[in-house]
C-alpha cells in the first residue's frame, strides 16, 4: 500500500522532472551521452567481469588440484581461499542475470541455490531424512554408485562432468538438487555448517579427500566429484565469457533490442537483483526463517561478501565502472551520465541510494569480521543483528524505487522485458 | 517477471492518468462504497470470526488432549485442525490489513516449503526438548516455518502420532504452544479488523485509503490474484512436468488429506466475493458497465471449477498419480488460467488497475 502510493508519487516526480528538463534543455545539462555508448560500456564490463570470474575459477582449480595431490589442512585452506576470491568477480556479474535471457538461462548451472546437499554427500542427522519436495534429499551420490529415479536406476559409478551436468543437476525436476556450480564446490570444501546461528562455518576435514587416511568414506568418489565440479565451472564460465566478446551472442542480443530495449535491460537487471532476488529471496526470507542455511554462502559463511559484491555489481553497471581483480579499471559512457543529462535529480538520488546500500552491506561485512556472520545476524534471538540485515533489505528496496523512477524518466516503461522466475516467488513481496 | 511487468505498467498507467484522465464510464463512488462496505461486513469480518473461533477451539482441544493423550482427544484435535485450516483457506485471499502485520500471513501458513525447513526445524526443536524454546518471547521470535498450520499438521498427523505424544510430553507441549500461537493470531486479526473495517465503510480521504478506488483495488486484487495461486502452487506444482513425474507431496496439506478441500474453499470464497454486494457486486457492476457476457462467463466458470474440483477423488496426492485424474486436473488448470484472463480483462470495464501481482500467501 505505502509502496504503491510512493510509486505513483515517484512517477509524478519523474514527470515533473522530465517536463522541467525539456523546458530548460539549454540550461546546464551535461553533454549528451549516447545510449549506444552506454550499452557498449555495459557489454564491456560484462565481458571483463565474467573473464575475471573465469581467471579466478582457474586459480581455484589449481588450488583444488594441489589439494587433491596433497590433501592437507593447509592445502584445503588454500583451496577455500581461492573459492572466496573467485566469488568476488562472480557476484558482480549478477547484475547481468535478469534482463539478459542468455545469462539467466545459464546461471542455474553455476550459482544455483539453495541446495539440498544431501544429494551430494553425507549430512548430519539434524538435516533430516526426507523432504516433501525432494525424493533425492539424502541420495548421497558420493556414497552410492546407483540411484533410483521413479523405479529406474541411474548409473553413478563414475562421477564425471557428464553425470553432474546431465543427470544429477536438477534431477527429478527439483531445483534444490544442485549438483554443479559454486555452491556444490563450496559444500565439498567446507561441509555443512553445524553451528546453527552461532559463529563458525563448515568444518570438513581435509582427510575426507585423503585416499590414505580416508574419513567419512568414499574419498575416491569425493575427489572425483570435486575435480569434476571445478572443471565444469570453468567450462561454463568460458562459455559465458565468449558470449560477451565483440561477436558474442549475449552482446548481439543486447544490441538487437535497440537503444531503449538495451537501457531497459540494464535497469531491469539492477531492479530485479536488488529487490526480488537479493532483498527478498536471499535476505528477507532468512530473517523470517532464522535458518542458518538461509544464507547464500551458507557452508563458507561468506554471505556478507556475496551480498556486498552483488550490490557493487549493481553500482558498476549504473556508473559504468568496474575495477578488475588485477586493479585495472574498465570504464566508459554510463547510464548515470545519460540520466544526469535527462533527469539530474533522479541520477543524484540513484547515486545516493547506491551509496546507502553499499554502506549497509559494509556494516554486514564489518560484523562478519567481528565473528557475526550473516547466519549469526539472522538468528532468532538477535534483534540487533536482525536490524543490521533489515537495514540492507530496506536500502535495496529503496534503491529499487529509484530504479523505477529512472525507467519512467527515460520513458522506458511499457518496453517488453525479460523476466525472472525468482520475482514470481512469494518472497519477492516481502521486501515491501 | 510479474513484478517487473506490473511495476512498469503501473508506472505507465499513472503517467497516462496525468496526461489524460480516464474517459471510461465506470462504477460511481457510491456504487464502489456500497460494494466495499458489503465486502468487509458480509465477507471479510465473518470469515475472520470463523478463523478466530476455530483456532480457539483447536487451542482448547490440544490443551485438553495433552492433559491425557487419548485416541479420542487426538481425533478431536485433528477435527479442530481441519476446521481451522478450512477457515484460513476461506480468508487466505485477503492479504492486506492486519494479517500483514508481524508476518502473520506467513506465520499462519509458510507454504510451499521448498527447502523442507518446517520438517527440519521442527525436528531440531523436538530433539532439543528445551522448554525455554516454548516461552512466549522465544516462540514469538521463532521461525515462521514452525509456528503455523503446517507445523501443527505435521505434529497431529504423523504416522504414530498418539504413541509419540504419549511418550514425549515435550511434543505435546510444543503442540499446545503452536495451537495457542495460531489462536492468538486469529484473535488479534479479528480484533484489529473490527477497527480496520471502518477504512472500508467510510472512505472520505481522511483514512488509510485516499479514495474508494484504492480500497476497491485491494478488494479486487484479493478476488483475482488467488486464482493464479491455486493454479500455479496448488495444482501445477504437484502435477509436475508429466504424469510420470508428478510430485504428490508437493500437494498442500497432504498429511491431513485436505488438498482438494482447500482449493474448493478458496474458489468458493472468491466466488462469494464476486457476488457480494447485491446490486453493487463486481458481478452486477460488470453487467451495468455493459459487460454482461463477461460477467456471466466468470460466474459460470466459478461454478464449473468448483464442481470439477469436487469430482476429483481425494486425496489429491493419489489422484495426481492416476492417469484419468491427472488429465482432469490439467483441465482444471487450463480453466483456472482462463478465469484469470477473464477476470483481469474485467478490470477494464470496472476501470480498476490491479498493479502489483504480489504472490504473498502462497
Amino acid at each position: 500500500m505505502k509502496f504503491r502510493k510512493s510509486l505513483i508519487a515517484l512517477s509524478l516526480t519523474a514527470v515533473a522532472l522530465t517536463g522541467c528538463n525539456q523546458a530548460n534543455v539549454q540550461a546546464s545539462a551535461p553533454a549528451e551521452v549516447s545510449g549506444q555508448a552506454v550499452l557498449t560500456t555495459y557489454a564491456d564490463i560484462a565481458h571483463a567481469t565474467f573473464e575475471d570470474s573465469l581467471i579466478t575459477a582457474k586459480a581455484l582449480r589449481k588450488a583444488v588440484q594441489q589439494f587433491l595431490a596433497a590433501p592437507t589442512e593447509a592445502n584445503l585452506q588454500k583451496a577455500k581461499n581461492a573459492w572466496i576470491a573467485a566469488r568476488v568477480p562472480y557476484q558482480q556479474t549478477e547484475a547481468y542475470r535478469f534482463g539478459n535471457a542468455m545469462v539467466d538461462d545459464w546461471e542455474g548451472r553455476v550459482n544455483a541455490w539453495p541446495l539440498d546437499e544431501g544429494l551430494i554427500d553425507y549430512v548430519d542427522s539434524s538435516y533430516g531424512a526426507d523432504s516433501d519436495e525432494n525424493p533425492f534429499y539424502t541420495a548421497n551420490v558420493i556414497a552410492n554408485k546407483t540411484l533410483t529415479l521413479g523405479g529406474k536406476s541411474i548409473d553413478a559409478s563414475v562421477i564425471d562432468k557428464k553425470l553432474l551436468a546431465e543427470t544429477l543437476h536438477e534431477v527429478d525436476d527439483v531445483e534444490a538438487n544442485v549438483a554443479t556450480g559454486y555452491h556444490a564446490i563450496e559444500f565439498l570444501l567446507w561441509g555443512q555448517d553445524l553451528n546453527g546461528t552461532n559463529p563458525g562455518a563448515g568444518k570438513r576435514p581435509a582427510a575426507d579427500f585423503d585416499l590414505a587416511n580416508c574419513t567419512n568414506g568414499s574419498c575416491d568418489r569425493r575427489r572425483q566429484y570435486l575435480a569434476a565440479a571445478t572443471d565444469l565451472l570453468i567450462d561454463d564460465l568460458e562459455e559465458m565469457v565468449n558470449n560477451w566478446t565483440a561477436n558474442g551472442a549475449a552482446r548481439a542480443d543486447l544490441f538487437a533490442k535497440g537503444e531503449k530495449g538495451g537501457l531497459s535491460t540494464i535497469l531491469t537487471g539492477m531492479g530485479s537483483l536488488a529487490y526480488g532476488e537479493l532483498a527478498g529471496e536471499r535476505t528477507k526470507l532468512g530473517l523470517m526463517l532464522h535458518d542458518p542455511e538461509e544464507e547464500h554462502d551458507c557452508f563458507a559463511d561468506n554471505t556478507h561478501y556475496s551480498h556486498y559484491y552483488d550490490a557493487k555489481g549493481i553500482k558498476n553497471v549504473y556508473t559504468g565502472t568496474y575495477t578488475r581483480v588485477n586493479g585495472t579499471v574498465v570504464t566508459g559512457a554510463s547510464l548515470s551520465a545519460l540520466l544526469a543529462s535527462k533527469a539530474p535529480a533522479v541520477n543524484t538520488e540513484m547515486l545516493r541510494k547506491l551509496e546507502v546500500t553499499e554502506a549497509a552491506a559494509q556494516v554486514m561485512v564489518d560484523e562478519a569480521e567481528k565473528g557475526n556472520t550473516f547466519d549469526v545476524l539472522i538468528g532468532e534471538n538477535n534483534p540487533q543483528g536482525n536490524q543490521v540485515v533489515q537495514n540492507f533489505v530496506d536500502a535495496l528496496t529503496d534503491e529499487t524505487r529509484t530504479v523505477e523512477a529512472a525507467i519512467a524518466a527515460l520513458n522506458l516503461d511499457g518496453i517488453e522485458l525479460e523476466g525472472s522466475d525468482s520475482l514470481d516467488n512469494p518472497t519477492a513481496v516481502l521486501a515491501e | 517477471m510479474m513484478f517487473n511487468r506490473q511495476a512498469f505498467s503501473l508506472l505507465g498507467t499513472s503517467l497516462m492518468l496525468l496526461v489524460a484522465p480516464s474517459l471510461q464510464a465506470a462504477p460511481s463512488e457510491n456504487q464502489w462504497q456500497a460494494f466495499s462496505t458489503a465486502a468487509v461486513t458480509n465477507h471479510i469480518l465473518p470469515r475472520y470470526q470463523a478463523l478466530a473461533d476455530s483456532s480457539a477451539s483447536l487451542s482448547q482441544a490440544t490443551q485438553q488432549f495433552c492433559k491425557q493423550p487419548t485416541e479420542q482427544g487426538l481425533a478431536q484435535a485433528k477435527q479442530d485442525f481441519h476446521n481451522t485450516m478450512a477457515a484460513w483457506q476461506g480468508i487466505q485471499h485477503v492479504q492486506f490489513g492486519p494479517v500483514e502485520i508481524l508476518m502473520r500471513n506467513f506465520s499462519l501458513q509458510f507454504w510451499p516449503d521448498k527447502k523442507n525447513l518446517g520438517g527440519k526445524q521442527l525436528a531440531g526443536l523436538l530433539n532439543n526438548e528445551d522448554p525455554a524454546s516454548l516461552s512466549d518471547e522465544r516462540f514469538r521470535a521463532a521461525s515462521v516455518a514452525i509456528k503455523g498450520l503446517p507445523a501443527m499438521e505435521r505434529l497431529l498427523f504423523a504416522d504414530d502420532a498418539l504413541n509419540q505424544f504419549q511418550n514425549h510430553p515435550f511434543r505435546c507441549q510444543l503442540t499446545v504452544t503452536v495451537a495457542d500461537y495460531i489462536a492468538g493470531m486469529g484473535r488479534d486479526i479479528r480484533h484489529e479488523w473490527q477497527q480496520y473495517a471502518d477504512e472500508f465503510k467510510q472512505i472520505d480521504g481522511e483514512g488509510y485509503y485516499e479514495d474508494t478506488t484504492e480500497a476497491v483495488t485491494d478488494l479486487l486484487k484479493a478476488m483475482v490474484e488467488p486464482v493464479e495461486v491455486v493454479r500455479d502452487m496448488k495444482i501445477l506444482r504437484p502435477l509436475g512436468k508429466s504424469e510420470q513425474r508428478a510430485k504428490p507431496r508437493r500437494s498442500e496439506s497432504w498429511r491431513s488429506e485436505r488438498s482438494l478441500d482447500n482449493m474448493i474453499i478458496n474458489l468458493q470464497a472468491l466466488h462469494e466475493l464476486y457476488r457480494t454486494g447485491g446490486d453493487n457486486s463486481p458481478y452486477n457492476l460488470l453487467k451495468l458497465e455493459g459487460a454482461s457476457e463477461q460477467a456471466e462467463r466468470i460466474e459460470q466458470r466459478f461454478q464449473s471449477l468448483i464442481s470439477q474440483l469436487k469430482a476429483v477423488p481425494a486425496p489429491l496426492y493419489r489422484s495426481v498419480k492416476t492417469p484419468e485424474h491427472y488429465q482432469q486436473l490439467r483441465q482444471i488448470s487450463v480453466d483456472l488460467k482462463a478465469q484469470t484472463n477473464d477476470m483481469e480483462a474485467a478490470m477494464k470495464p470496472l476501470n480498476i488497475q490491479l498493479g502489483f501481482n504480489s504472490r504473498d500467501g502462497d
